[in-house]
């Protein structure tokens, strides 16, 4: 096994055009499935899920890459609402 | 009614949209493609590998204007066990047909090219805008809503990618399950081209494709020469992430730092960190792929195929587009855009190799699951050999 | 009322550009170009405050072709003519401000205006020249960095706010013709609307070379008084060093670690030794800083 991976510093190395305003994802707080959460948590590509050690669940939407990966696993569970973020925002690919 | 009306309005800048685009603009239509991202190419990656028959139908020779990185001469499938690792390589130098050409591309500079030429040729592109819903009257969609704006046309292409939240807002998609679909992570990592040269051996404008299975139960790799760079990647059946303890980002960190992979990009820097979505699940998972005044395209139809060797999604989603563009012409003549009339599109896919490419790859997903494909490399090279690149 | 605002089409170098090692020149072939944020601002500023029955905006930029993109956001943006002046003779890279600021000045010597607009400074060289240069060249009023802008009551005059210190503003007017800068932030420019966008690629641009204003050719090449000898990457900051655990640091080295680079390392001090020692030497330091009066 390889160290520990840092997901937020390769994300910052892409271009974002951040919405200051809205998240675009919304998730459920009180959903409490633990073994569903830890899923998501695992499965974005960002990492941008996390439990603190209360165990609330936190959600990043700022280092989104939109690939909708949460969606397909755990939409109407632990993610509320999915959409893109409005035209202009969210990732921005200079390679793709 | 609005005092602007389309004769096609195509949601989505990506190949599928892009080729609509072109070829109805071409024709004359007044078409109107509508990209969230600011522009095309700036929401979508690939791994990725352009085989270049189906676009060079439509702009031949197009490989000389366009931003391709480099030519694949070199197909490796590796297998990976335990520290050991069975490589197959099929080396194509000798052959030099354009039909048969695929290239490793970037979409952030491969998707604007394309969008270029199909402005050119008189489509009216407007980027920064999400459509957010269709405006269906009486069974027929007549349009698209974005935001408080609302624009009509005669026929909608949903070109709008693997989620198709509108495709799935019609009725015409089901919700994606997690077996149906792969996450691709993927790290663009740069590299001298002489390096890349030298340790893949090949030539400035050669290049590489490169599959690895084995690494894991749960996650495949890639990797793919570019210009000055390497795409290095997982992909991973959501499905599988039931089935392990670790985590997305870490298996694509795992999969660069394992002993066949780290030497090749040793000296690297991270450009871009993209991930994304690939329908994987075979002819089942392609919705309704038209109705009255509307047609599905590319991702969005799940017009992908996993055929084991190879991964076949964008020259599908370039012929979709084509496809669509032809429907929508034949429509036009007879000036009637009903379900009868656009069914010219779905007869038109099943006759075409797509269809067939998509089919294929549900035999592959069988020998997935039955665990025939992993642990014979020979079997997948035999029918790399047997099988043409092109399908 | 004629409003002119000067746009810039620019690269945009706002994504990670980040340099390991002193170069030359950044590499931008995969750069996109982009509208300068300021110059949006300004539009939008203007537009918000000016209707369209009080005022007409004709957006201007000194650029070859590829610019027209940026007119047409600008079109779609609430500016109601877009030209273009370019030459064929020109190159881009021998155009510096001066020159730029010179051709729109004829420019809109031709064109008239009342009241001319630019952003307050450029994406990539920030200057900040152009505006008080064309307010120099057209012997213009200049109000640089207004945050707002409003109308009088009787319409026969606008007034420009400017921030002033203590979140206090400044009030001023001006006999025309004006030249006033905007910045980035001034003003958030209108999201992007389909119905705007399509009629704006129908808004025909005007093409200005320079026969028609009547400029001759070798006017416009200036040299550069500054060069660019090198571009380099930040200076090392402090990181989080992940300690491996047969060598720890000593309390100095942390210290030494959370300074890091930059003014405050210059004028901090770290005082080794024992804990007397250490005591008498801040004491002094302070009473030397005049911290303590003894």
């Amino acid at each position: 096994m390889t160290d520990k991976v840092n997901v937020a510093d390769k994300l910052g190395m892409n271009k974002f055009h951040t919405d200051e305003l809205n998240s675009h994802i919304e998730v459920d707080k009180e959903y409490s499935d633990k073994a569903e959460i830890d899923l998501v948590t695992r499965v974005c590509p960002a990492g941008l899920y996390s439990v603190d050690e209360n165990e609330t669940l936190f959600f990043d939407y700022l280092g989104c890459l939109e690939c909708g990966t949460c969606k397909v696993l755990s939409e109407g569970k632990v993610v509320k609402n999915w959409n893109y973020p409005p035209g202009t925002l969210g990732i921005e690919y200079r390679m793709g | 009614m609005s005092e602007e009306k389309f004769d096609c309005i195509i949601v989505g800048g990506g190949l599928s949209g892009l080729t609509a685009a072109y070829l109805l603009a071409e024709k004359g239509l007044e078409t109107l493609l509508i990209e969230k991202g600011n522009y095309s190419g700036a929401k979508n990656m690939t791994g990725g590998r352009l085989y270049g028959h189906s676009l060079e139908k439509i702009i031949p020779a197009f490989a000389q204007a366009a931003p391709v990185e480099r030519r694949i001469v070199k197909e490796r499938l590796s297998y990976q066990d335990s520290g050991k690792m069975t490589t197959v390589e099929y080396d194509s130098r000798g052959v030099a047909a354009p039909e048969g050409e695929s290239y490793s591309v970037l979409r952030g500079k491969f998707d604007k090219w394309l969008a270029d030429q199909a402005e050119e040729k008189g489509a009216m592109l407007v980027c920064g805008v999400r459509v957010d819903d269709l405006i269906v009257r009486d069974g027929k969609v007549c349009g698209v809503i974005a935001g408080d704006e609302e624009m009509e046309a005669d026929v909608v292409i949903l070109a709008d990618g693997a989620n198709s939240l509108l495709g799935q807002k019609l009725g015409f998609k089901h919700k994606i399950s997690t077996n149906q679909v792969m996450v691709g992570v993927k790290e663009l990592l740069e590299l001298d081209k002489d390096v890349i040269n030298q340790r893949f051996g090949i030539e400035s404008g050669e290049g590489v494709a490169w599959m690895f299975s084995g690494c894991s139960d749960v996650y495949d790799g890639f990797l793919y020469t570019n210009s000055d760079s390497v795409s290095v990647g997982v992909t991973m059946m959501v499905e599988n992430i039931k089935k392990t303890d670790n985590s997305v980002p870490q298996m694509l960190e795992d999969f660069k730092n394992n002993t066949d992979i780290a030497p090749l990009i040793e000296g690297s820097r991270l450009i871009e960190y993209s991930a994304h979505l690939i329908p994987e699940g075979g002819p089942e998972m392609i919705p309704k792929l038209y109705g009255d005044g509307v047609l599905i395209t590319g991702d969005a139809a799940a017009l992908c195929a996993n055929l084991g060797f190879t991964i076949r999604g964008m020259d599908l989603s370039i012929e979709s587009g084509r496809l669509a563009a032809e429907a929508v012409l034949a429509a036009k003549e007879k000036e009637e855009f009903s379900t009868n009339a656009l069914s010219y599109y779905q007869t038109s896919l099943e006759n075409n190799f797509v269809m067939s490419c998509v089919k294929g790859s549900e035999v592959c997903l069988a020998a997935v699951k039955s665990g025939d494909l992993k642990g014979d490399p020979l079997k997948v090279f035999n029918n790399l050999i047997k099988e043409t690149l092109i399908g | 009322m004629q409003i002119i605002v000067c746009v810039k089409s620019e690269l945009d170098a706002t994504g990670p550009i980040k340099l390991i090692e002193p170069v030359d020149k950044i590499n931008t072939k995969d750069l996109v170009q982009t509208i300068n944020p300021a110059d949006h601002a300004a539009l939008t500023l203007v537009r918000n405050s000016i209707p369209h029955d009080m005022g007409m905006i004709t957006v201007i930029t000194v650029s070859p072709a590829s610019a027209e993109k940026i007119l047409r956001i600008c079109l779609a943006s609430g500016a109601d003519n877009a030209v273009r002046v370019w030459d064929e003779s020109l190159k881009e890279e021998n155009l510096n401000a001066k020159s730029v600021a010179s051709l729109l000045h004829k420019a809109i010597q031709l064109l008239k205006a009342d009241l001319v607009v630019c952003g307050s400074e450029g994406l990539c060289e920030t200057s900040g020249y152009i505006g008080p240069a064309l307010a120099e060249l057209l012997d213009a009023a200049q109000i640089c960095r207004v945050d707002h802008m409003e109308v009088s009551d009787d319409k026969q005059s606008i007034l420009f706010h400017r921030k002033h210190n203590y979140g206090n503003r400044e009030v001023i007017t001006c006999l025309k013709p004006a030249v006033i800068t905007v910045d980035y932030d001034a003003a958030k420019p209108p999201a992007v609307s389909m119905k705007e966008s399509i009629k704006a690629s129908k808004v025909p641009i005007m093409h200005l070379d320079l026969e028609s204003l009547g400029c001759k050719e070798d006017e416009w090449t200036h040299n550069a008084n500054a060069n660019v000898l090198q571009y380099m990457p930040p200076r090392p900051r402090t990181k989080k060093i992940k300690q491996a655990s047969d060598k720890p640091l000593t309390p100095q080295q942390k210290m030494q670690q959370m300074l890091g680079g930059g003014a405050a390392k210059q004028s901090s001090n770290i005082i080794e030794g024992d804990s007397k020692k250490a005591a008498k030497e801040f004491v002094d330091f302070l009473i030397a800083e005049r911290i303590l009066n003894f």
